[in-house]
C-alpha cells in the first residue's frame, strides 16, 4: 500500500471554501489503484466537495492535486478528466442523445475511436449490466436505475482509471438502488480503482477496502474496512456508526 | 367600394411576383436570424470578458427600437459610409431585428438546462466549446423551436416594411395597385390574404415538424 508507484490520485493540502465556509481543510488523501475507498459522514462534511475537487468541477482555493504523479492543472484538466469516470446522483445523461450517442460522442470525439468500435463496446456493457436492449432509448424513457447504469457505463466507455461515484443511489427507489449497486460490485470485480460517496453504509461495508470519515471538512478517520467498523476508537465515528447501523 | 375581379386578375401576376420577393427576403432573413440569434445568445449566455456587453447592448437596442426606424437608420447610414444595395440593408435588417430576438430566446432556453449536463460533459472531457455545440446548443433549440417557429410569421410580416426602402414586395405592390387603378380594398384585401395563406403554410411546416419529432421518439419506445 505505501509503494508510490501505484498511486493514482494524490491530494496536497487541498482547502476549499464557498465564501466564508470552509469545505475543505488543508485535506491531504492518496488513493492506490485497485483501492475502493468509500467517504462517509455526516452532511456538509465536505464527501462530495472532495470528490468533484479530484476532476476539476469544484475549484480548490490551495493546495495541489496530483494524477498518476502529475499535477493537475488547467492546461491538463481535460486530458485527466478523460481518465477519470464520474457518476453524478442525479445521473446527468445528456437528454438530446439516445443512449447510443451518449455511449459513443465521447469515445469518437475525444478518444478517436471509430464510430463502430464505440458502438460494440457500448453494446457489450449495456449487456453486462443487464440493459442490452436500450440502445435506442432516450433517457427519458428509462427507469432512474436504468439511467443510472448507463450513466455508469458512459464513463466505462472512457476505460478510466479510476472512477468517482458521488452519492450514485440517493435519488433512486429502494428496488432500483440494488440495480446500481450490483453494477458497482460488478466493477469492484473488475479491480476498478473507485472513490465512493454513499450512505448506503451495509453495501460500503462489503465492497470498500478503505472507510473515509469526513467531518466539519476534514478526514477525521481513515482506516481499512474491517478496522473502520470494528476497532475504531473514535468517539464521534461510533456514535455516527451507531446512528446509522441501526436505521 | 367592393372587391374588383378585373382588377384583381390584371394585377394578379404582379402580386405572385412580389409575393415571391417577400417569401426570398423571409427565407433568407429567417436562415441567417436563427444562426445570427445562436451565435449571439450563447455569448450572451456565456458571457466573455468583454464582449458581452457589446452583445447584450446590441440587443437590447434591437429589441427596444422600432423596426422601421433600424430600417431607415442602416439604409441612411450605412449607405453613407459604403455603397450596398437596398435588398443587403433589407435583409441585415431584418436579421438583425429578429436575430436580436431569436438570441434572448436561445439565451433563456441555455439558461433553463440542468446544470448536470454541462457538469457531465466537462467531467468527460469535453471543452467548454464542445459542451456547447454538442450538448447545450442542441437542447436549447429543441426547448425553443416553437418560439422560433412564430418568428417566422413574425418575420413574414415584417417584411412589409421593406417597401419603405424600394423593395418591391407584397405590400409595396399593394401601394402600387392602389395607387394606380384607386382600389384599396381589392389592393390590399388579396395582399392580406396572400399573407394570411403564407402564415398558414407555416403553420402546416410547423405541425408536419412536430409529427416527425413524436415519430421519433415514438420508434425508440417500441
Amino acid at each position: 500500500m505505501s509503494d508510490n508507484n501505484n498511486i493514482v490520485l494524490s491530494l496536497k493540502n487541498v482547502t476549499k471554501k464557498f465564501g466564508d465556509l470552509t469545505v475543505l481543510d488543508n485535506m491531504s488523501l492518496d488513493i492506490h489503484e485497485h483501492e475502493i475507498v468509500v467517504l462517509c459522514g455526516p452532511s456538509g462534511g465536505g464527501k462530495s466537495t472532495l470528490l468533484r475537487s479530484i476532476n476539476g468541477l469544484e475549484k480548490i482555493n490551495s493546495g495541489e492535486i496530483y494524477y498518476r504523479g502529475e499535477l493537475v492543472t488547467n492546461k491538463n484538466i481535460k486530458s485527466v478528466r478523460s481518465h477519470i469516470g464520474m457518476v453524478f446522483q442525479s445521473f446527468n445523461l445528456f437528454d438530446n442523445l439516445t443512449v447510443r450517442d451518449n455511449l459513443t460522442i465521447a469515445p469518437i470525439k475525444i478518444l478517436k475511436k471509430t464510430k463502430a468500435e464505440a458502438v460494440e463496446k457500448a453494446q457489450s456493457y449495456l449487456d453486462t449490466f443487464g440493459i442490452g436492449d436500450k440502445m435506442d432509448h432516450y433517457p427519458h424513457q428509462l427507469s432512474g436505475g436504468q439511467k443510472q447504469r448507463v450513466a455508469i457505463v458512459r464513463s466505462m466507455m472512457m476505460e478510466p482509471d479510476v472512477m468517482l461515484f458521488d452519492e450514485p443511489t440517493s435519488a433512486l427507489d429502494p428496488e432500483m438502488i440494488k440495480e446500481v449497486l450490483d453494477a458497482i460490485r460488478r466493477l469492484a470485480e473488475m479491480g476498478m480503482t473507485m472513490v465512493i460517496v454513499t450512505h448506503e453504509i451495509g453495501f460500503a461495508r462489503e465492497v470498500s477496502s478503505r472507510m473515509l470519515f469526513l467531518e466539519n471538512a476534514k478526514i477525521r478517520v481513515d482506516a481499512s474496512t474491517e478496522d473502520f467498523f470494528t476497532n475504531t476508537e473514535d468517539e464521534r465515528l461510533k456514535q455516527f456508526l451507531s446512528v446509522i447501523l441501526k436505521h | 367600394m367592393t372587391f374588383n375581379w378585373r382588377v384583381f386578375q390584371t394585377t394578379f401576376p404582379d402580386f405572385m411576383r412580389a409575393t415571391g420577393v417577400t417569401i426570398q427576403y423571409a427565407v433568407i432573413a429567417i436562415v441567417i436570424a436563427v444562426i445570427w440569434g445562436i451565435f449571439i445568445g450563447s455569448i450572451n449566455f456565456r458571457r466573455p470578458k468583454g464582449i458581452w456587453r457589446i452583445t447584450s447592448a446590441y440587443v437590447c437596442f434591437f429589441r427596444e427600437t422600432p423596426l422601421l426606424v433600424q430600417i431607415y437608420f442602416l439604409f441612411y447610414g450605412l449607405s453613407r459610409l459604403m455603397p450596398v444595395s437596398a435588398s443587403i440593408i433589407a435583409v441585415a435588417a431584418l436579421v438583425l431585428n429578429d436575430g436580436a430576438f431569436i438570441a434572448e430566446n436561445v439565451r433563456g432556453g441555455l439558461q433553463s438546462i440542468n446544470k448536470g449536463q454541462e457538469e457531465a460533459a466537462y467531467a468527460l472531457g469535453f471543452s467548454k466549446f464542445q459542451t456547447m455545440i454538442y450538448f447545450l446548443i442542441p437542447q436549447a433549440v429543441t426547448k425553443v423551436q416553437d418560439s422560433i417557429m412564430n418568428m417566422v410569421s413574425i418575420i413574414i410580416k415584417d417584411t412589409s416594411l421593406l417597401m419603405w426602402i424600394t423593395i418591391t414586395e407584397l405590400t409595396y405592390m399593394a401601394h402600387r395597385v392602389n395607387s394606380k387603378y384607386y382600389q384599396p380594398v381589392t389592393a390590399y384585401l388579396t395582399a392580406a390574404v396572400i399573407y394570411m395563406a403564407l402564415f398558414l403554410s407555416v403553420q402546416g411546416i410547423k405541425k408536419l415538424m412536430d409529427r416527425r419529432s413524436q415519430k421519433k421518439y415514438e420508434l425508440s419506445e417500441s
